[in-house]
């Protein structure tokens, strides 16, 4: 670092300003440089007004399956191979204009985009952050080891031959880095933004964030932007050092898959090859054209490692989803859409309005990293065609296939597919249920999404007119959800149905109460007589039995299931105590004094006898997994508690300690969005297995959860989820 | 309200048990169904809730008039009773064989217990109606394993052309699913009963899945075809000569034990076995 004194007057001749105006009275980088005015930033982002950007040619460094084997690049504008780089990649590669730069073995490499090695400088021991290209000035910065390591170096070199112009060495963690003419921009520490003298590395102006991260700073344009968790543009507004005073794009905080992050930690370097923080994040691109902050076509991109969901970026309004045959190794936004590359080397345009592909180029190289630099305005010719697709439609793909590791974005289909009205997403919900191989957890989410759905309840009735059938092929519809949803329709073409699934030995057990419950909620007169004959059937259906052909008697049912069929047989006995005649009212004086019937069959059919109302179990409304009050317009309650927990019981459990877990946020650099808390549960209530991400708070926020008490269950084990908002 | 599939199955068992009683004078439908039906109440002078009690009374209905022994081991298990009484109950609706047990016995068919699905097939075969096959043949998609071949093991004993399609689906959806050389208990017992009760053109499209079946069940498919005195010999031949062309020491095996079962009794598939087992090593 320079001397104070050589320092000053370099920045006082660099800003042509007089003392008044000067913010900067101390070294780059220190701590107790006070922030630049508005003056001073005015100045920076006139200069940066001024300067002409250089073009950028539209290529993608793509790094081998081994990064080992280095890299390739590739003209996106006419998918031809331009060349290759074989070398040892050990950091993400940067494209800077026509230099393609990377970490390799003890040094910091650039190459030119045909592969010929232009210069290295050593890495000293640190990662590569970023580096940025103008004129005839590269800008790298080292260190990459996270915020709260606190060491770094930004290396100004000349283009041609990577000689030195200026080095700063300081003991701060620094952010990705922008040069703009004379001017490199340097976050560093979380709060930062400092402009620096690219000629003599002395520090010209500062922003700081009093209540915001900073991490990142680009161009784009005539403009330059910084942020971490939201994106502002640099300008006199800056110098407030407040979210308020400043315009900037606040994204919403939604809950998106993966949790993906508004932007990538920048102090802390990516992998090179496959790196999970680059597949799960968003993807977005500011428009300098508009005034303020707003972003390429209003939308911001989500991905998760196949899928991409384009949702409104004032909204949060889900616009369209698509899924890629294969990961995607990198995307980019440009006027005409976004373009992504898979790691097989498939290129595709997306438009931006409905995600149809407009274009696609086989590269001649795939890997699992490709690193784009596209100019805003790429915009390659169609050359494709493909149908238009409805949300829904493109919602159902999204929420189907057979990688697990989608499971989260499949979930975030299900639930958009869930929150959109019409008979062709119920239809959706309805298919998706049906899938055979679908996980407990999905089948979960677009089961509760069905309840409560009025259109399309045709789709519904039709699944459950389905029977399993090992031969056929026909698996078992998900009849309990869809007794719950057509029951809360009020659909009383489903009793038929309901019926002769309640005596089909493939549903489940734990399905049969929701029949029961469903068949009460339609009040069709026909059932009770069905009923009647499952309370006779059941009723005493307990203990062992021998096999065909002789030997010991075996118990056919385990306790869970026992408890399920228990349930079901209870809330038949509600019902024929409300809706059935003399002959159904003395089954139940026979079942309650069946010495072979279980305790809760005998004590409810006593209690219906004796005229006492339907008991409900301690914390009802939890138990019925719609976190609905007793009495408040549905009976949709089980005498018995249900099989697992619904989202809502977990929550108001959970919630009560919310103040505890967001004490473990308290002083974090980084403050997520939410936590998302799985666990497992059993059916006295106790919790256990907590697992926390993002992971940084295991330690902190489990010990919390796992001490959480929830209502009780008939699960036996389940794995349960509870998404902890941090907003205050 | 449509009916369900239980209440199609049982008015279809009704209609079979009225025809298979056609030799009767023609009454009233009705008072035939009123008849037959079970009331779904306990019997007079049964107390269901004593299950050493009911067990006594299906012993001697057993031994009694088998109408009225069904119709009140029926009604019993109508009203319901502990599940081992209702195991004994259907063991005995099996030996009675009325035709007032069906609608019982098709209720059993889709109880939730194994167990008892299992002794309501075994109690159905023995109805033999319509409506009973179909219900058994719908038998052979059950979610349980033993009930899927027990359903296949009654479909053979029944001897019934009706079911030879549903078990070709059954035989078929098993003869790919690999399971080492002899397959799934459903393949093997739908493969016994198409060789036990399959026409000349289904002994002959089971040769074709030599080689492409676990050759285990195919070989009690064939060891049944071999041991029916009704089928042609040529066709008989065929299935040894098919047999004896894969010329495995398996092939061989099966070819032994079907000319030590036959000796003294020549035919031409006999002869040829014969000389098949000399041949293979």
């Amino acid at each position: 670092m320079k001397p104070l004194a050589l320092a000053l007057p370099l920045v006082l001749a660099a800003l042509g300003v007089g003392c008044a105006n000067t913010s900067i009275s101390r070294g780059a980088f220190s701590l107790s440089t006070p922030a630049s005015d508005a003056v001073v930033l005015a100045a920076v982002a006139d200069r940066v007004r001024a300067a002409a950007p250089a073009s950028l040619p539209p290529v993608a460094a793509i790094v081998a399956d081994d990064p080992a084997q280095g890299l390739s690049i590739v003209d996106l504008g006419t998918g031809a191979l331009v060349g290759r780089v074989q070398a040892p990649i050990a950091s993400r590669p940067v494209v800077a204009g026509d230099l393609v730069v990377a970490r390799v073995a003890g040094s910091v490499v650039a190459w030119s985009l045909q592969g010929a090695e232009r210069w290295r400088v050593p890495d000293e021991g640190l990662d590569l952050v970023g580096a940025s290209r103008d004129g005839d000035r590269v800008a790298l910065v080292l260190g990459g080891a996270g915020v709260t390591r606190r060491r770094g170096v930004v290396h100004v070199v000349t283009a041609g031959d990577g000689s030195t112009v200026a080095r700063t060495e300081i003991a701060h963690a620094l952010g990705l880095p922008t040069l703009v003419g004379d001017d490199v921009f340097v976050p560093w520490d979380g709060q930062n933004l400092s402009v620096l003298d690219a000629r003599s590395g002395d520090e010209l102006s500062r922003v700081r964030s009093r209540d915001d991260v900073v991490g990142f700073s680009f161009r784009e344009g005539h403009a330059v932007y910084y942020g971490a968790r939201a994106l502002y543009r640099l300008g006199a507004e800056a110098a407030s050092g407040t979210a308020a005073g400043t315009p900037h794009y606040q994204p919403r905080p939604d809950e998106l898959p993966g949790s993906a992050p508004f932007a990538l930690d920048a102090y802390t370097s990516l992998r090179a090859g496959v790196d999970a923080r680059e597949r799960v994040r968003l993807a977005w691109r500011p428009d300098p054209a508009l005034p303020g902050v707003a972003l390429l076509h209003n939308t911001v991109f989500a991905l998760y490692h196949r899928d991409v969901f384009a949702l409104d970026a004032t909204t949060g309004a889900l616009r369209w989803a698509f899924v890629s045959p294969h990961d995607l190794a990198g995307v980019a936004v440009v006027r005409a859409g976004l373009v992504v590359v898979d790691d097989h080397g498939g290129a595709s345009l997306l438009a931006p309005d409905d995600g149809r592909a407009r274009w696609r180029q086989a590269l001649p190289v795939g890997g699992p990293q490709a690193v784009l630099q596209l100019p805003a305005d790429f915009a390659p010719a169609p050359n494709t065609d493909d149908p238009p697709r409805t949300l829904v439609e493109s919602l159902l793909v999204a929420a189907g296939g057979s990688d697990a590791r989608l499971l989260p974005a499949q979930r975030f289909a299900a639930q958009r597919l869930a929150a959109l009205p019409g008979a062709p997403a119920t239809a959706a919900l309805v298919s998706i249920l049906t899938r055979r191989g679908l996980s407990p957890e999905l089948r979960a989410v677009v089961g509760e999404g069905l309840v409560g759905r009025t259109e399309g309840t045709d789709a519904m009735i039709e699944a459950l007119e389905l029977h399993y059938d090992y031969v056929r092929g026909v698996d078992v519809p998900p009849v309990g959800f869809l007794a719950r949803a057509l029951a809360a329709a009020h659909e009383r073409r489903a009793v038929s149905s309901l019926v002769s699934h309640l005596f089909d030995p493939a549903t489940p057990t734990d399905d049969l109460a929701p029949i029961v419950v469903a068949l009460r909620e339609l009040g069709d007169p026909s059932s009770v007589q069905a009923l009647a004959d499952f309370v006779r059937l059941y009723h005493a259906d307990v203990g062992a039995v021998a096999p065909v052909g002789g030997g010991d008697a075996i118990i056919e049912r385990d306790i869970t299931d026992q408890g399920h069929l228990n349930a079901a047989v209870e809330q038949a006995i509600e019902t024929i105590a409300r809706a059935g005649g003399a002959p159904e009212r003395a089954l139940l004086d026979r079942v309650r004094a069946h010495p072979a019937a279980p305790e809760t069959v005998r004590v409810a059919a006593s209690r219906v006898r004796d005229g006492a109302p339907p008991e409900a179990p301690p914390g009802d409304a939890a138990a019925t997994g719609d976190g609905a009050a007793p009495g408040a317009g549905t009976d949709m309650t089980f005498g018995a508690p249900a099989g697992r927990l619904g989202p809502d019981a977990i929550d108001g459990a959970m919630s009560a300690r919310r103040p505890e877990v967001l004490a473990c946020l308290r002083n974090t650099p980084s403050r997520p969005a939410q936590l998302r808390v799985q666990f497992r549960y059993d059916g006295d209530g106790r919790v256990s297995n907590v697992s926390v991400m993002p992971a940084a708070f295991q330690a902190c926020v489990a010990p919390i959860v796992a001490a959480v008490q929830l209502p009780t269950s008939l699960a036996v084990r389940e794995l349960g989820t509870w998404i902890c908002p941090t907003a205050n | 309200m449509r009916p369900s599939r239980t209440a199609l199955l049982l008015g279809a068992a009704l209609a079979g048990a009225t025809g298979s009683a056609s030799a009767q004078p023609r009454r009233p439908v009705a008072t035939t169904v009123a008849m037959v039906h079970p009331t779904a109440e306990a019997p007079p002078g049964w107390d269901l809730s004593r299950a050493d009690d009911v067990l006594a009374r299906i012993g001697r209905a057993a031994t009694g008039d088998p109408r009225r022994g069904a119709l009140d081991i029926s009604s019993a298990l109508l009203a319901g009773v502990e599940p081992h009484v209702a195991a004994a109950g259907l063991d005995t609706l099996g030996v009675l064989a009325r035709p007032e047990s069906a609608d019982t016995i098709l209720r059993y068919l889709d109880h939730r217990r194994v167990s008892l699905r299992r002794r309501a097939l075994i109690a159905a075969a023995r109805l033999h109606t319509p409506a009973m096959l179909r219900a058994i043949d719908a038998r052979l998609g059950d979610s349980d394993p033993e009930v899927r071949a027990e359903a296949a093991r009654t479909l053979a004993d029944v001897a019934d052309p009706t079911s030879v399609r549903a078990l070709w689906a059954a035989f078929e959806h098993e003869a790919g699913s690999g399971l080492g050389s002899e397959g799934t208990a459903l393949l093997q017992e739908s493969a016994r009963a198409l060789g036990a009760r399959g026409s000349d053109q289904d002994v002959d499209r089971l040769l074709t899945y030599l080689r492409r079946a676990p050759f285990g069940a195919l070989a009690r498919a064939f060891e049944a075809s071999l041991r029916r005195p009704e089928l042609p010999n040529p066709v008989k031949l065929r299935v040894v000569q098919a047999i004896a062309g894969i010329a495995t020491p398996q092939a061989r095996e099966l070819l032994t034990r079907l000319v030590d079962e036959h000796r003294g009794r020549p035919t031409p598939a006999i002869d040829a076995a014969r000389s098949a087992v000399s041949r293979i090593q």
